[in-house]
């Protein structure tokens, strides 16, 4: 059968490419057109336009730079696209004199590519202590700052609201790419005597059940908002009021020539996020074991995973005075220190283990 | 091209008188001079106005009106068109932007990367982890005083410029303990700067104060010398003759005058009926008109000439010195320049509506009559 030349172009030629990219450009075939004066004529043929709150699209049209390539008018915004933002690209498709077609795109969609979400929570245990200090939140796209505190809420179970949970800082406390925030309860709550802690009382009380909320409003900076509300509920426990003593610890030894997990088991929930720089394991020649660190049952186990398999000899695991549980105890010092308790003064606590 | 990728923010602008156009460039602390002196004169006399301007800026750099900060604007000598600086985008993922609006009111999108660009590299510039220390008049502060005290003291190593005579005057603050400072450097640049920390008394602090930074100025032989006329926060206005102004100097301002209290934003020279005049905006109060006869001769003060203790607006003091007239206005000025002979430019945030607007006022009568229903407006059967 017979395909005419028109029937061929269609099926192997798309008359518009949109761009998948921020990056990317709008692409108009124009080989039905031939020559095209890309300054005079590039915005009339091909050109992009903002859609504003609503269905309303602006009467001004993106700027940008308009090349040929090949059989191709080129649009190049001069500024990226914004993801998950919808436009409008409006083109003729043959002459000069001829109608104008619209289409509607969107680059990167907001849905499927980075929607915000609250990825975690720590500690993540449903039973926390009393005198907890910090809660972590992991976000998979750097959120917008400044406003954690009114998106972040500690509901007790008759469904009240206290607003002066959590410490004020003027800089909240995010990592450097904007995805973990930390949020510390006001420690004049917890401390016993303290003259917050007097008029408010502490925040958590053994017993209750408490509910932690992330409201859907919040936005990242991209401005999508998480759209859910995330919620954690928890029951509050006995506070913690002693010292990490890491000769009680638990140790599960590998075996030589495997690559099995060291285990240490914790009698409490450690700070997850000083696992990572505050344990270290050296074999008997001081060097450091390479491998990376991860928790497990609800931040009381902290396991180590080697790179390579273990060898026979003697190991120290070394813990740095500074590793905190999640009320903020450490090696040497409490928190929540009575008067006259004394504290210990070490750099880090040294568990030998043999394999 | 590379130039562009110097460029990290656009901030206050700056003509010289044959177009070259100085932007001041916080993040990276540098000048930027962008050469703009081919551009030709366009009609004697034209009027712009663009209502949301925000908003249509936003489209043409294809984002949306939430994610624009238009930073300042300033008139092209020549042309008479309009260069607005403008932030697309937040925090990390901000992009500089310059945007022409041409006699007909179209905006356009200056593509920065086919132009001549020279920069120079400020000294002694604050750190960006040094913050804006908190304060507010509540019991707790707010918000917004929260989001004040977050803001980076390197967004203020640049507040105004001022072009005289093939030197670049510039104002803002450094990393030492006297930080506001006064930096003067020739153009075209050749790397050297010179620094002078300026002191001066504050009648309504009933201070010397050298941190503050100057918010607007320029450059008038007064009493036969050139000085700069500057203006600060709350709001003295002081004289300092440029030949003080070399080395690193510590230099004392003359201070003439106290407009009450509030911020200055612009300071516009301009002609009346054939007299020099001052057109000062305040982001707190009505603009004032400044004879600059007024500057000459004028009585300078210090904390010998006054009671001590603070003195507000209420004071019968107040306003202090050789300041001029407020005058009506239509809504607030944002940012203003000088359009042409009679008539000012201005980023206007509607008083009705809150709208940000440019628009063109008569200098003599700067104010639009959208804004206002008055014994006029109401049409009478017989008219």
């Amino acid at each position: 059968m017979m395909i005419s030349r028109l029937e061929m172009f269609s099926q192997t030629t798309p008359t518009l490419i949109l761009p998948s990219e921020i990056n990317g450009s709008v692409q108009l075939n124009i080989s039905a057109i031939g020559h095209l004066n890309t300054e005079k004529f590039g915005y009339e043929y091909l050109s992009v336009f903002v859609e504003n709150e609503g269905e309303e699209y602006s009467s001004n049209a993106v700027q940008g730079r308009y090349t040929i390539e090949d059989d191709y008018l080129v649009f190049s915004p001069y500024f990226p696209f914004e993801k998950g933002m919808t436009y409008l690209v409006r083109t003729k498709k043959s002459d000069v004199d001829s109608n104008y077609s619209y289409e509607p795109f969107q680059v990167g969609n907001k849905e499927a590519v980075d929607k915000a979400q609250v990825i975690s929570i720590y500690p993540s245990a449903n039973e926390l202590p009393e005198n907890l200090l910090r809660f972590y939140f992991y976000f998979n796209t750097p959120m917008k700052k400044g406003q954690a505190l009114k998106h972040i809420q500690l509901v007790d179970a008759e469904g009240n609201i206290d607003k002066h949970a959590f410490m004020e800082f003027k800089q909240e406390l995010w990592s450097a790419d904007g995805k973990r925030l930390t949020i510390l309860f006001d420690p004049g709550r917890i401390k016993r005597g303290v003259s917050t802690n007097l008029e408010l009382g502490p925040a958590l009380l053994e017993g209750n059940k408490y509910q932690l909320t992330i409201s859907g409003s919040w936005q990242d900076v991209h401005g999508q908002d998480l759209s859910v509300e995330t919620t954690k509920e928890f029951v509050v426990v006995k506070a913690y009021r002693q010292h990490i003593k890491v000769n009680e610890l638990e140790i599960q030894e590998p075996v030589a020539n495997s690559d099995d997990t060291l285990s240490i088991q914790f009698d409490r929930i450690i700070d997850h996020a000083l696992v990572h720089s505050m344990i270290r394991i050296e074999d008997e020649n001081e060097m450091l074991v390479a491998g990376h660190w991860e928790t497990s049952n609800e931040e009381k186990v902290v396991q180590f995973i080697p790179e390579k398999n273990w060898k026979k000899g003697m190991y120290r695991i070394m813990v740095d005075s500074r590793l905190e549980d999640i009320v903020g105890n450490n090696l040497n010092n409490l928190l929540d220190q009575k008067m006259g308790e004394k504290n210990s003064n070490v750099q880090q606590l040294i568990r030998p283990f043999s394999i | 091209m590379t130039i562009t990728n110097q460029i990290r923010s656009l901030g206050v602008l700056m003509f010289s008188d044959e177009g070259v156009l100085f932007v001041g460039d916080n993040i990276s602390g540098t000048i930027h001079a962008i050469d703009l002196t081919t551009e030709s004169k366009l009609a004697d006399k034209f009027e712009i106005n663009v209502y949301n301007i925000d908003t249509q800026i936003a489209a043409v750099l294809g984002t949306t009106q939430g994610n624009i900060q238009l930073n300042d604007l300033a008139v092209h000598p020549k042309s008479g068109e309009v260069y607005l600086s403008v932030t697309r985008g937040h925090d990390a993922e901000a992009l500089p932007a310059l945007v022409k609006v041409d006699a007909e009111g179209q905006l356009h999108n200056i593509d920065l990367s086919t132009l001549e660009i020279t920069t120079q590299a400020l000294h002694n510039l604050p750190d960006h982890d040094r913050r804006v220390a908190l304060r507010g008049t509540g019991s707790a502060p707010t918000e917004k005083e929260i989001a004040k005290s977050k803001r980076s003291l390197r967004t203020l190593s640049i507040v105004a410029m001022e072009y005289h005579k093939g030197e670049l005057f510039v104002s803002g603050i450094s990393n030492e303990e006297f930080c506001s400072v006064l930096r003067r450097m020739p153009y075209p640049f050749n790397g050297k700067e010179s620094i002078s920390n300026i002191e001066m008394y504050h009648i309504v602090h009933d201070n010397y104060e050298s941190r503050a930074p100057i918010r607007s100025m320029l450059v008038k032989n007064i009493d036969g010398i050139d000085q700069m006329i500057a203006a600060y926060t709350c709001s003295p206005m002081v004289l300092i003759p440029l030949d003080e102004l070399q080395g690193n100097a510590k230099v004392k301002a003359r201070t003439i005058g106290d407009m009450g209290n509030g911020q200055p934003i612009d300071m516009v020279p301009f002609r009346l009926n054939g007299e020099e005049m001052l057109f000062v905006t305040n982001n707190s109060r009505s603009p004032l008109v400044i004879p600059v006869s007024g500057l000459h001769n004028a009585k300078v003060v210090t904390k010998k000439d006054f009671k001590r203790g603070p003195k507000l607006d209420l004071n019968p003091l107040m306003p202090f010195g050789p300041i001029g007239k407020s005058i009506m206005f239509s809504g607030a000025s944002l940012r203003i320049d000088l359009l042409n002979e009679k008539q000012f430019v201005s980023l206007n945030r509607d008083a009705e509506m809150g709208s940000l607007d440019l628009e063109t006022v008569f200098t003599a009568f700067p104010f639009k009559m959208h804004n206002i229903i008055g014994e006029k407006d109401i049409p009478t059967e017989w008219a």
